[in-house]
């Protein structure tokens, strides 16, 4: 149980003065004007801003067994494809904690194999403290993550195996969602733990999360979705702006970028207002790259954002609300309201619009997780 | 070109003021009010914009590190650990779409530097962000003589089964290398003032000649502990020190203060680890800053893009710097730490005409929005509003 008192909130579409937050059990309990409440602590905020804490949607930290200084569990490429696979089994919530993502905003990050097979395995979205993934699960499995960059063709095609080319990447695709959906079909089909998961896929109970960064690989994906009447997301999306018309059409979620910190969106030139004008017509958010970024760098790329002229509300929603969505989970958290997850961050002023701005709290689930030295809130 | 009623943030240590900047023939040739325009000067109308100058970056390897095509990895020549006679700007394309994006991001100047395969990896050098030849966009070339600590040489040749395999290994091959070129050195004056024979001309060791000079710093990267190596290895051998990257700076601090040494620090946004990936933390600049050290923020772009230099900036004054100190950090002390403060790094009279027009303060406003970028003179880049 906690009490926020007096803060300046950030709730869906607008903002309020001087607004408090009841918390019960871990969620939004109320959010309303001189909410009192006995025997509580309360937390006077002091007309501080008051964030849904950030989602960083996709990323391997957490996975790489950095205590080794080597790429340990997250890039399981003994063979292209393994859906079977899932992060729960590699998640180090030691590693997680030591990244301080409380320190940029951020209480939640989806946890996913990395980019060497061409289906990586399944990705979760988890919390930012915990040393468990039972402890820090917000949701166990948000979608089947995948790769159909130019990485996996590096990985296998490179050995001489299969697939070596976008032609071998995309039958090896189809071959396998065939043979799941003849063995779904199938009343006496032998146990098949890959293929139950793409069954799930299959059943749009969960979509396919697919690495691509070439307006190609995303015709390729589209077309392949389209087959097999499943729901996908299309994470990184560099040549995104030259495929817009194709993926709003087909209705798939994106996930834009890196936008910023890497290599690809100068390389293929991303026209970043493109991109990002398709969320008026399908989910779209933005990420970061999926590999290893710090804690940093998707608050950076808000900022970027705000550079070229987007308002500080508009680039907020990109990485609260919006990513909940395309990654199914905004029923859990992404926003200040009531049945929520209580995941808050409160900031000395707004970090969208001022390089001064620092956070002054951190909240997950209710639980106080970090509060800046002195700031005594409490 | 006439840049007119601009707030000016000249990075000599004066406080903002209003007024016009005169670039002639590529150099400011009067800052002041009122100044009038001859009939052929191009004018930028100012009002309301922030003119600094252009930002420096002491540390990448633009041009070189091809991120997407491997055959455009042309700065790390790890055949041998030790090669003092490479030189960055024969690597170096300046059509490369990184490079070419360099001047969106408010940069002028670029350190471009050999990465860190080797222990002594070759030599660096400093250009304009703009052109078509790197040879007429270079100010110094060498501006510093590049090596390399901890855990790049090592994870190198050590796989290999050769050496460096360790930390160890990697002290002993800087120390030979600079004790073999300080002998050919001294072989070398002690002919010239006696007039015997000159040593067989040795490119490795000639090359490192510079820096034992003191003609060029040293410019060693450097993880936690290493940097307390390089601060031996630059006092041995009488030579000047820029330590790179300076990661964990905040352990050392008492150390680095007393080296002398100027500190390229970045880049952070890199997930923390344990060992050698702890530490990547922007506070380190706030406290080397407040000893008196000469820091310098840096991107090592491409590997992240030349965006982040202002980004890491403003990142620092969250770290609690004041925006205009975090400002140095990006234009002036890289200019002092790569030995070019005579032609970049403060708009000042007889400096090179290199401007950035932003519409806020940056390192201070997030919506600060880079409208123009000005290089000797010339427009090399202006934004344009959001559709």
């Amino acid at each position: 149980m906690l009490l926020i008192k007096n803060g300046n909130l950030h709730l869906p579409g607008q903002t309020v003065r001087k607004g408090d937050i009841l918390i019960k059990d871990g969620s939004i309990s109320k959010i309303g004007n001189e909410l009192t409440a006995d025997d509580i602590p309360v937390l006077d905020v002091q007309g501080k801003e008051v964030f849904p804490g950030f989602i960083l949607p996709v990323t391997s930290v957490g996975l790489t067994d950095y205590a080794n200084l080597r790429q340990g569990d997250s890039n399981e490429i003994s063979s292209p494809c393994n859906p079977r696979l899932h992060v729960r089994y590699a998640l180090d919530g030691r590693e997680v904690e030591r990244q301080r993502y409380w320190l940029s905003g951020i209480t939640s990050i989806g946890a996913a194999p990395a980019d060497g097979a061409l289906l990586a395995g399944q990705m979760g979205v988890y919390h930012v403290t915990g040393m468990t993934a039972a402890q820090m699960c917000v949701c166990d499995t948000v979608a089947l993550k995948g790769n159909f960059t130019s990485n996996v063709k590096t990985t296998f095609g490179t050995k001489g195996t299969a697939p070596m080319t976008r032609m071998g990447m995309a039958s090896s695709l189809r071959e396998i969602f065939r043979a799941a959906k003849e063995w779904m079909n199938k009343e006496d089909a032998p146990l098949n733990s890959d293929y139950a998961v793409l069954a799930r896929v299959l059943k749009r109970e969960i979509p396919l999360l697919m690495n691509v960064t070439t307006a190609a690989d995303i015709s390729d994906v589209l077309d392949l979705a389209k087959e097999f009447q499943i729901r996908v997301i299309l994470n990184g999306a560099y040549e995104g702006d030259l495929a817009a018309d194709m993926i709003a059409k087909s209705g798939a979620s994106v996930i834009a970028g890196d936008l910023f910190d890497a290599g690809a969106r100068i390389w293929y030139g991303t026209d970043v207002e493109k991109l990002l004008s398709l969320g008026e017509k399908v989910p779209v958010c933005i990420g970061c790259s999926s590999g290893g970024v710090g804690r940093e760098n998707l608050l950076w790329n808000g900022c970027r954002l705000v550079q070229m002229g987007y308002k500080p509300a508009e680039v907020l929603d990109l990485m609260t609300v919006r990513t909940a969505e395309v990654l199914g989970v905004d029923h859990l958290i992404g926003s200040i309201k009531e049945g929520l997850l209580a995941d808050l961050v409160i900031y000395n002023g707004n970090p969208l619009e001022s390089w001064s701005a620092d956070v002054a709290a951190t909240i997950v689930s209710g639980n106080i997780v970090y509060e800046k030295k002195g700031e005594a809130i409490c | 070109m006439l840049i007119r009623n601009a707030m000016i943030l000249d990075m000599t240590g004066a406080s903002p003021y209003v007024g016009d900047i005169l670039i002639k023939d590529g150099k400011i040739a009067q800052i002041g009010t009122g100044i009038q325009a001859s009939c052929e000067e191009e004018i930028v109308e100012a009002d309301g914009l922030w003119a600094l100058p252009g930002f420096v970056d002491a540390h990448t390897h633009q041009g070189g590190f091809d991120m997407i095509d491997s055959n455009g990895m042309d700065l790390n020549e790890m055949t041998d650990p030790v090669t003092p006679q490479v030189r960055a700007i024969d690597g170096c394309n300046p059509f490369d779409k990184n490079f070419r994006s360099v001047p969106t991001a408010g940069v002028t100047t670029l350190c471009i530097t050999p990465g860190s395969g080797n222990v002594v990896c070759g030599q660096a050098f400093a250009a304009k962000s703009y052109g078509s030849n790197i040879h007429e966009m270079t100010i110094k070339n060498p501006c510093a003589l590049k090596a390399a600590l901890g855990m790049n040489p090592k994870g190198v040749y050590g796989p290999k089964g050769k050496s460096p395999m360790t930390r160890m290994g990697i002290a002993a091959e800087l120390d030979k290398a600079l004790m073999e070129a300080s002998k050919y050195r001294s072989e070398k004056e002690k002919a010239i003032s006696e007039g015997g024979t000159l040593p067989e001309y040795n490119e490795k060791w000639a090359a490192m000649l510079p820096a034992l000079e003191g003609k060029i710093p040293l410019k060693i990267h450097c993880e936690q502990f290493d940097m307390l190596t390089a601060i031996e290895m630059a006092k041995k051998y009488g030579c000047r020190l820029t330590i790179e990257h300076a990661w964990s700076a905040k352990d050392f601090l008492d150390e680095l203060a007393e080296s002398g040494a100027d500190i390229n620090y970045g880049p952070v946004g890199v997930p923390t680890g344990f060992g050698e990936l702890t530490g990547a933390d922007l506070i380190d600049v706030v406290l080397l800053d407040r000893l008196g050290v000469n820091v310098s923020i840096i991107s090592d772009s491409p590997i992240l893009s030349e965006d982040i230099l202002l980004i890491q900036a403003g990142e620092a004054v969250r770290c609690g710097l004041a925006p205009e100190r975090a400002l140095r950090m990006i234009t002036i002390n890289p200019a002092k730490a790569l030995g070019i403060e005579d032609r970049v790094g403060s708009l000042e009279v007889g400096k090179d005409g290199d401007v950035v027009l932003f519409t806020a303060l940056p390192a201070q406003d997030v919506s600060a929005r880079l409208r123009y970028t000005i290089i000797e003179g010339r427009k090399v880049y202006s934004s344009l509003e959001r559709s």
